[in-house]
Protein backbone atom coordinates (compact mmCIF):
# COMPACT_ATOMS: atom_id res chain seq x y z
CA UNK A 1 0.00 0.00 0.00
CA UNK A 2 1.26 3.48 -0.83
CA UNK A 3 0.78 6.47 1.43
CA UNK A 4 1.43 10.16 0.86
CA UNK A 5 3.71 11.64 3.51
CA UNK A 6 4.00 15.40 4.02
CA UNK A 7 7.64 16.58 4.26
CA UNK A 8 6.80 20.11 5.30
CA UNK A 9 9.00 19.97 8.43
CA UNK A 10 12.05 19.20 6.30
CA UNK A 11 11.40 22.16 3.99
CA UNK A 12 10.73 24.48 6.95
CA UNK A 13 14.07 23.41 8.49
CA UNK A 14 15.89 23.92 5.18
CA UNK A 15 14.41 27.41 4.80
CA UNK A 16 14.93 28.13 8.52
CA UNK A 17 11.32 29.22 8.80
CA UNK A 18 8.92 28.84 11.70
CA UNK A 19 5.57 27.11 11.17
CA UNK A 20 3.81 30.11 12.67
CA UNK A 21 5.34 32.44 10.06
CA UNK A 22 4.45 30.07 7.22
CA UNK A 23 0.85 29.85 8.44
CA UNK A 24 0.63 33.63 8.51
CA UNK A 25 2.19 33.93 5.03
CA UNK A 26 -0.12 31.44 3.37
CA UNK A 27 -3.21 32.51 5.28
CA UNK A 28 -4.22 29.37 7.14
CA UNK A 29 -4.46 28.79 10.88
CA UNK A 30 -1.53 27.37 12.83
CA UNK A 31 -3.81 24.54 13.89
CA UNK A 32 -4.52 23.57 10.26
CA UNK A 33 -0.83 23.82 9.38
CA UNK A 34 -0.02 21.59 12.33
CA UNK A 35 -2.56 19.03 11.10
CA UNK A 36 -0.96 19.18 7.65
CA UNK A 37 2.57 18.74 9.06
CA UNK A 38 1.47 15.70 11.02
CA UNK A 39 -0.39 14.17 8.07
CA UNK A 40 -3.72 14.31 9.86
CA UNK A 41 -5.63 15.76 6.91
CA UNK A 42 -7.48 13.97 4.14
CA UNK A 43 -6.19 16.31 1.47
CA UNK A 44 -4.66 19.60 0.55
CA UNK A 45 -6.18 22.15 -1.81
CA UNK A 46 -4.11 23.09 -4.87
CA UNK A 47 -4.42 26.73 -3.79
CA UNK A 48 -2.87 25.95 -0.38
CA UNK A 49 -0.14 23.84 -1.98
CA UNK A 50 0.65 26.59 -4.47
CA UNK A 51 0.95 29.19 -1.69
CA UNK A 52 3.27 26.94 0.35
CA UNK A 53 5.45 26.32 -2.73
CA UNK A 54 5.54 30.04 -3.43
CA UNK A 55 6.58 30.96 0.12
CA UNK A 56 9.09 28.12 0.54
CA UNK A 57 10.32 28.44 -3.07
CA UNK A 58 9.99 24.75 -3.78
CA UNK A 59 8.04 22.25 -5.88
CA UNK A 60 5.09 20.08 -4.72
CA UNK A 61 7.40 17.07 -5.00
CA UNK A 62 9.64 18.61 -2.33
CA UNK A 63 6.69 18.62 0.09
CA UNK A 64 4.91 15.37 -0.71
CA UNK A 65 6.39 11.91 -0.96
CA UNK A 66 4.78 8.58 -1.82
CA UNK A 67 6.03 5.83 0.50
CA UNK A 68 5.19 2.14 0.61
CA UNK A 69 3.78 0.87 3.89
CA UNK A 70 3.17 -2.80 4.71
CA UNK A 71 -0.43 -3.95 4.68
CA UNK A 72 -1.89 -4.98 8.06
CA UNK B 1 -24.46 37.51 28.01
CA UNK B 2 -26.02 39.36 25.13
CA UNK B 3 -29.05 37.57 23.70
CA UNK B 4 -29.99 37.99 20.06
CA UNK B 5 -33.32 37.08 18.47
CA UNK B 6 -32.70 35.22 15.22
CA UNK B 7 -35.09 33.37 12.94
CA UNK B 8 -33.74 30.11 14.36
CA UNK B 9 -34.33 31.06 18.00
CA UNK B 10 -37.79 32.44 17.13
CA UNK B 11 -38.69 29.15 15.42
CA UNK B 12 -37.30 27.20 18.38
CA UNK B 13 -39.38 29.25 20.82
CA UNK B 14 -42.49 28.79 18.66
CA UNK B 15 -41.99 25.02 18.55
CA UNK B 16 -41.52 24.93 22.33
CA UNK B 17 -44.80 26.85 22.61
CA UNK B 18 -46.53 24.32 20.35
CA UNK B 19 -45.09 21.44 22.40
CA UNK B 20 -46.65 22.93 25.53
CA UNK B 21 -49.92 23.87 23.81
CA UNK B 22 -50.59 20.52 22.10
CA UNK B 23 -51.06 18.46 25.29
CA UNK B 24 -53.04 21.34 26.77
CA UNK B 25 -55.35 21.34 23.75
CA UNK B 26 -55.68 17.54 23.97
CA UNK B 27 -56.67 17.75 27.65
CA UNK B 28 -59.02 20.64 26.92
CA UNK B 29 -60.62 18.57 24.11
CA UNK B 30 -61.23 15.69 26.50
CA UNK B 31 -62.60 17.91 29.27
CA UNK B 32 -64.72 20.20 27.08
CA UNK B 33 -66.69 17.36 25.53
CA UNK B 34 -65.24 16.94 22.06
CA UNK B 35 -65.83 13.20 22.49
CA UNK B 36 -69.41 13.39 23.70
CA UNK B 37 -72.08 11.40 21.87
CA UNK B 38 -73.43 14.51 20.10
CA UNK B 39 -69.98 15.65 19.06
CA UNK B 40 -69.10 12.22 17.66
CA UNK B 41 -72.38 12.04 15.73
CA UNK B 42 -71.48 15.39 14.13
CA UNK B 43 -67.94 14.20 13.41
CA UNK B 44 -69.15 10.92 11.85
CA UNK B 45 -72.39 11.82 10.09
CA UNK B 46 -72.19 8.78 7.78
CA UNK B 47 -72.04 6.20 10.57
CA UNK B 48 -75.53 4.75 10.92
CA UNK B 49 -76.32 3.91 14.54
CA UNK B 50 -79.28 1.91 15.59
CA UNK B 51 -78.51 2.13 19.33
CA UNK B 52 -77.21 4.94 21.47
CA UNK B 53 -73.46 4.84 22.04
CA UNK B 54 -72.13 2.95 25.05
CA UNK B 55 -69.47 4.29 27.40
CA UNK B 56 -66.73 1.99 26.09
CA UNK B 57 -67.43 3.11 22.53
CA UNK B 58 -67.00 6.77 23.50
CA UNK B 59 -63.80 5.97 25.41
CA UNK B 60 -62.31 3.84 22.64
CA UNK B 61 -63.19 6.42 19.97
CA UNK B 62 -61.54 9.10 22.12
CA UNK B 63 -58.37 7.05 22.69
CA UNK B 64 -58.14 6.26 18.97
CA UNK B 65 -58.60 9.93 18.15
CA UNK B 66 -55.63 10.83 20.35
CA UNK B 67 -53.18 8.48 18.56
CA UNK B 68 -52.44 10.84 15.59
CA UNK B 69 -52.08 13.73 18.06
CA UNK B 70 -49.48 11.72 19.95
CA UNK B 71 -47.51 11.20 16.75
CA UNK B 72 -47.90 14.92 16.01
CA UNK B 73 -46.31 15.60 19.40
CA UNK B 74 -43.33 13.41 18.42
CA UNK B 75 -43.05 15.26 15.07
CA UNK B 76 -43.06 18.59 16.94
CA UNK B 77 -40.30 17.23 19.19
CA UNK B 78 -38.20 16.41 16.11
CA UNK B 79 -38.84 19.88 14.65
CA UNK B 80 -37.86 21.42 18.00
CA UNK B 81 -34.61 19.45 17.89
CA UNK B 82 -33.97 20.59 14.31
CA UNK B 83 -34.49 24.27 15.14
CA UNK B 84 -32.31 23.79 18.23
CA UNK B 85 -29.50 22.55 15.97
CA UNK B 86 -30.06 25.50 13.60
CA UNK B 87 -29.88 27.90 16.54
CA UNK B 88 -26.52 26.35 17.51
CA UNK B 89 -25.27 26.81 13.94
CA UNK B 90 -25.32 23.08 13.21
CA UNK B 91 -27.56 23.18 10.15
CA UNK B 92 -25.42 21.07 7.83
CA UNK B 93 -24.85 18.10 10.14
CA UNK B 94 -25.93 14.43 10.10
CA UNK B 95 -28.00 15.11 13.25
CA UNK B 96 -30.02 17.82 11.46
CA UNK B 97 -30.51 15.49 8.46
CA UNK B 98 -31.79 12.77 10.81
CA UNK B 99 -34.28 15.21 12.34
CA UNK B 100 -35.60 16.22 8.89
CA UNK B 101 -35.99 12.57 7.88
CA UNK B 102 -37.76 11.76 11.15
CA UNK B 103 -40.11 14.72 10.63
CA UNK B 104 -40.92 13.46 7.13
CA UNK B 105 -41.61 9.93 8.38
CA UNK B 106 -43.74 11.36 11.19
CA UNK B 107 -45.85 13.55 8.88
CA UNK B 108 -46.46 10.67 6.46
CA UNK B 109 -47.28 8.52 9.50
CA UNK B 110 -49.88 11.04 10.68
CA UNK B 111 -51.51 10.92 7.24
CA UNK B 112 -51.61 7.12 7.33
CA UNK B 113 -52.78 7.05 10.95
CA UNK B 114 -55.61 9.49 10.19
CA UNK B 115 -56.81 7.03 7.57
CA UNK B 116 -56.58 3.97 9.85
CA UNK B 117 -57.90 5.70 12.97
CA UNK B 118 -60.94 7.11 11.17
CA UNK B 119 -61.74 3.64 9.82
CA UNK B 120 -61.29 2.10 13.28
CA UNK B 121 -63.51 4.76 14.85
CA UNK B 122 -66.34 3.99 12.43
CA UNK B 123 -66.03 0.30 13.36
CA UNK B 124 -66.13 1.17 17.08
CA UNK B 125 -69.09 3.56 16.75
CA UNK B 126 -71.16 1.05 14.78
CA UNK B 127 -70.04 -2.00 16.78
CA UNK B 128 -73.32 -2.28 18.76
CA UNK B 129 -75.47 -2.14 15.62
CA UNK B 130 -77.22 -5.39 14.63
CA UNK B 131 -75.29 -7.73 12.32
CA UNK B 132 -75.36 -6.42 8.77
CA UNK B 133 -75.60 -2.80 9.89
CA UNK B 134 -72.06 -2.46 11.22
CA UNK B 135 -69.73 -0.51 9.02
CA UNK B 136 -66.14 0.22 8.09
CA UNK B 137 -65.66 3.58 6.37
CA UNK B 138 -62.37 4.64 4.86
CA UNK B 139 -61.95 8.38 4.37
CA UNK B 140 -59.16 9.58 2.13
CA UNK B 141 -59.06 13.36 1.90
CA UNK B 142 -56.69 16.00 0.64
CA UNK B 143 -55.29 16.36 4.17
CA UNK B 144 -54.05 12.75 4.23
CA UNK B 145 -52.61 12.97 0.71
CA UNK B 146 -51.00 16.31 1.52
CA UNK B 147 -49.41 14.95 4.70
CA UNK B 148 -48.07 11.89 2.85
CA UNK B 149 -46.59 14.06 0.07
CA UNK B 150 -45.11 16.54 2.52
CA UNK B 151 -43.66 13.68 4.57
CA UNK B 152 -42.14 12.07 1.49
CA UNK B 153 -40.68 15.38 0.36
CA UNK B 154 -39.10 16.02 3.77
CA UNK B 155 -37.70 12.48 3.82
CA UNK B 156 -36.00 13.06 0.45
CA UNK B 157 -34.69 16.46 1.62
CA UNK B 158 -33.36 14.74 4.75
CA UNK B 159 -31.48 12.18 2.64
CA UNK B 160 -30.02 14.94 0.47
CA UNK B 161 -29.01 16.81 3.64
CA UNK B 162 -27.27 13.68 4.95
CA UNK B 163 -25.23 13.47 1.73
CA UNK B 164 -24.46 17.21 1.92
CA UNK B 165 -23.42 16.89 5.58
CA UNK B 166 -21.07 14.03 4.68
CA UNK B 167 -19.54 16.11 1.86
CA UNK B 168 -19.14 19.10 4.21
CA UNK B 169 -17.42 16.90 6.82
CA UNK B 170 -15.01 15.62 4.17
CA UNK B 171 -14.35 19.16 2.94
CA UNK B 172 -13.48 20.25 6.48
CA UNK B 173 -10.72 17.60 6.47
CA UNK B 174 -8.99 19.49 3.62
CA UNK B 175 -6.62 22.39 4.24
Amino acid sequence: MTEIVVRLDVMLALRKMKARDLAAEIGITEQNLSLLRNGRVKGIRFATLARICEVLECQPGDLLEAVSVPRN
Amino acid sequence: MKSRLTVETALLATTWGALVLLPAVMIWALVSGVFTQEALIQRFPDVVRTNSLLGWQLCLAAVLGLIPATLAFWVLWQVKGLFGLYAKGQALTPAAADRIRATGIGLAGIGLLNLVVHAAQTVVLSATNPAGQRMLAIELGSEEVGLALMGGLLFVIGRAMADAAEAATELRAFV
